[in-house]
């Protein structure tokens, strides 16, 4: 019975742990004398498994039979680690696990068996799809690794993890395929997101700003995601996940411009019907949202020869009754649309249907009837808005209504030329751009003949027999050496 | 820096083919309409042949000093002080020729479509992407050229559809206007190959040297059958008496087509123009930037290209 000291000072770990009543701190005695404690949160732990397989057969074992790290190891309980510091006991404790401490004792003993509080795997409410699986990650990390797992069952699948955040100390892990993702692309992020400095990250955003390499561009360099799915589809692809505990988003990276495109119905459908609604997207989003407001204020205002002569007399007469020149007119429609996006997102939903009795006065013949506005701008401005909707991916919507605004200035200013020099402006940005070093606008210029199978259509599934080389993959050819 | 300028050979072919036609094609077949009448397309044809020689004595020239640009070989050969005298006046001309460029199609636009805008408000909008791009370096600026191509497939897609209109009688006889007339025009119709000179100043940036004279004959080819297919297309449309008297045949050619809805044709093709030429005096504009920075060592600076702004404002 010798009272040796433990590097491990039991005073100390009270009294930091003081003013944390979330913390227990049970007392029992070794050999029915030397005061020993179990650690733990009360709200994380599973406490029927740990009393049955943990406390249980510690309280069984004498000082001996504890200071010896194989009877320790042979404790029927999944995850044992031994501790020889108050900092790890503390962050063990803090993680999840019960910690089992004792004065006399030369290490800590933690086990872990969490029992948390989690969501459902549900489908995301932002990406609902026909035919894909309607799972989406959730805010546990583990769970959301678990299920990138169960989808590919390869040892090749590895995550690589970083803590994040000096005072909130968050786990981010680094998804890739090795053999498959560009050993190079990963190095670098990893690097980058090691060199984060923050306090804490409350969203994934947080991380994804402080490591893009243009923050102020208007267009978005990671892409979004909660499917499973498709995260699963990005990393054959090459690409790599960013997961952040406590974020049921995962960034996606290196992606390109058209990658903002895709869902994963195009994949899932026959191609045909994938390059339909490729087809209509791209259309909706870049020749409508963006151009159809635009056009319609540079040709009222600067080229009315342009315009159908039928069509001319009907706008005439609409725009007649109409007291404002036609880029006041465009505005205050548009920016009504945008307030009422943005007041329908965060409202309950029994508000939420008073906004939509509302909004359809705004916007409609009751406008028209006030003169405020004229017909066919309502028809413009709803069919905008639709196009701008029909983007898969949230941030390339921003980004387009945003652009969308200044294309109608700059038309409102030097009709057609204004159009054309801005739109010079965006694509010579777009190109310009790079998504985790690799060029943004890629299968068009610089130009990869191979990779616009996947782009403005998306070709039957045999063409695909190559990885796009947005990602730089190692492994060219999908299938080749797995 | 070295890395947003590098360049492929094959970039540096739709460099230099757009640049070649950019500005030029729009009143080049008029220019030789009054030259040498229905014979402009031999004159083209012609000097593109001698063009090409010269594009590739230069490249061949140029791969003497492997990685040199002429600004370093003039160094090299006059000394500093004559070669610093001659590098600034390639500058200048660079400024000169970006600027004139600029001018005349600003001229064009106030013909079409902005009778009342003054110029000089038109001229920051229009340059406001070359500005952008040359910035971001000449990876950006070669970049966009693939995009621009789409208006070079607008036009000649257009040309197609004007097919049933024209009459390719007017074309003969071949070789009326005789050769001295012929050799004459030859000065007018180079204009339309300038722009092959530009692979002095970049040679140093295009990562794959050994494909340069391939890629840059092959640039003054496109160049010449894009041209001539212009001259060749405007002269059947409209004949060498009524095409001597037009300023503007490229866009005159546009008004041609009735097409259902879009009603005028023109509008939406000068502006689809805009970006090739924009392309055009961009590569002038970049010369003279990257001539700037190679002479007087100075790094990029935001107001290094506004200082690149005001000649052409002038």
């Amino acid at each position: 019975m010798s009272a040796r000291k433990g590097p491990i000072d039991t005073q100390e770990i009270t009294d930091r742990l003081n003013d944390c009543p979330d913390i227990d701190r049970k007392k029992v005695f070794i050999d029915g004398k030397h005061e020993a404690y179990f650690i733990y949160i009360t709200e994380q732990i599973d406490k029927d498994i740990l009393q049955r397989d943990f406390v249980s057969y510690i309280l069984k074992m004498d000082l001996g039979q504890l200071s010896d790290k194989t009877s320790v190891h042979n404790i029927p309980c999944c995850e044992i680690h031994l501790l020889y510091s108050a900092d790890d006991v503390i962050k063990k404790v803090l993680t999840g696990n019960m910690v089992f401490v004792s004065d006399v004792l030369p290490y800590g003993i933690s086990c872990k068996n969490m029992k948390e509080d989690k969501r459902n795997i549900e489908e995301p409410i932002s990406e609902k799809n026909l035919r894909g699986s309607h799972e989406g990650f959730i805010e546990i990390l583990d769970t959301n690794l678990s299920m990138l797992r169960r989808r590919i069952h390869s040892e090749k699948l590895k995550f690589k993890t970083v803590t994040i955040g000096t005072t909130t100390r968050q786990t981010v892990v680094i998804a890739y395929i090795e053999g498959i993702a560009n050993h190079e692309i990963v190095d670098v992020l990893f690097d980058k997101i090691s060199r984060v400095e923050i306090d804490g990250a409350p969203t994934i955003g947080y991380i994804e700003q402080l490591i893009i390499s243009h923050p102020n561009s208007i267009f978005p360099q990671y892409m979004t995601t909660e499917r499973p799915d498709k995260a699963v589809g990005a990393l054959l692809e090459g690409r790599i996940l960013i997961l952040q505990e406590g974020s049921p988003i995962v960034l996606i990276a290196p992606v390109t411009f058209i990658s903002f495109f895709q869902t994963v119905d195009d994949y899932s459908k026959m191609w045909i019907h994938g390059s339909f609604l490729r087809l209509i997207r791209l259309f909706g989003a870049l020749v409508i949202a963006i151009y159809l407001p635009a056009l319609y204020i540079a040709l009222t205002s600067f080229h009315y020869y342009a315009v159908p002569l039928n069509l001319l007399i009907t706008l005439a007469e609409s725009r007649s009754k109409v007291p404002f020149p036609p880029i006041i007119e465009i505005f205050i429609l548009e920016i009504t649309v945008e307030m009422i996006r943005e007041a329908a997102i965060r409202l309950p939903t029994y508000i939420g249907t008073a906004i939509t009795l509302f909004a359809g006065l705004i916007v409609g013949e009751a406008a028209v009837q006030a003169g405020i506005v004229s017909n066919l701008v309502i028809v413009i401005v709803g069919a905008t808005a639709i196009a701008s909707y029909v983007i898969p991916s949230d941030d390339m919507s921003m980004a387009i209504r945003i652009l969308r605004f200044v294309f109608t200035i700059a038309a409102a200013i030097f009709g057609i030329v204004g159009i054309v020099s801005v739109t010079g402006l965006t694509i010579a940005h777009l190109i310009r751009l790079e998504s985790l070093g690799q060029p943004y606008f890629s299968p068009f210029s610089p130009k990869i003949i191979e990779d616009l199978k996947d782009s403005i259509l998306r070709l039957p599934l045999k063409f695909m027999k190559k990885r796009p080389k947005t990602a730089r993959p190692q492994d060219d050819i999908r299938g080749e050496n797995f | 820096m070295t890395d947003n300028n590098t360049i492929t050979a094959k970039q540096m072919m739709r460099f230099t083919f757009i640049c070649q036609t950019g500005v030029g094609v729009i009143n080049l077949p008029a220019l030789l309409a009054k030259e040498v009448g229905h014979d402009g397309w031999i004159s083209v044809a012609v000097s593109g042949i001698i063009a090409m020689f010269l594009a590739s004595l230069i490249v061949v020239l140029l791969r003497r000093y492997f990685d040199k640009s002429i600004f370093d070989i003039t160094r090299l050969i006059f000394g500093k002080i004559i070669g610093f005298i001659i590098n600034a006046l390639l500058c200048i001309y660079f400024f000169l020729v970006a600027s004139s460029g600029l001018m005349m199609f600003l001229n064009y636009l106030k013909i079409t479509l902005f009778p009342n805008t003054p110029s000089i408000v038109m001229a920051p909008l229009t340059m406001l992407p070359s500005v952008y791009m040359v910035w971001q370096g000449t990876k950006t600026v070669a970049r966009f050229k693939s995009i621009a191509l789409f208006s070079y497939m607008l036009v000649i897609i257009y040309l197609i559809l004007l097919i049933k209109e024209m009459r390719f009688s007017f074309l003969l006889p071949v070789g009326e206007s005789g050769l001295p007339a012929l050799f004459s025009s030859l000065k007018t119709a180079f204009f339309a190959y300038i722009g092959l000179e530009l692979i002095a100043v970049f040679y140093p940036e295009i990562s794959d040297k050994e494909n340069a004279l391939k890629y840059h004959v092959r640039a003054t080819v496109y160049s010449m059958l894009f041209v001539m297919l212009v001259v060749v297309a405007c002269i059947a449309l409209f004949g060498e008496n009524f095409l001597s008297v037009l300023n503007i045949p490229l866009f005159n050619l546009s008004r041609v087509f009735h097409a259902p809805i879009i009603e005028r044709v023109d509008v939406y093709l000068i502006s689809a123009w805009l970006l090739a030429v924009g392309c055009s005096t961009r590569a002038y504009l970049m010369a003279a930037y990257y001539s700037i920075e190679k002479i007087f060592k100075l790094k990029k600076t935001v107001f290094f290209i506004l200082y690149s702004f005001v000649p052409i404002l002038a």
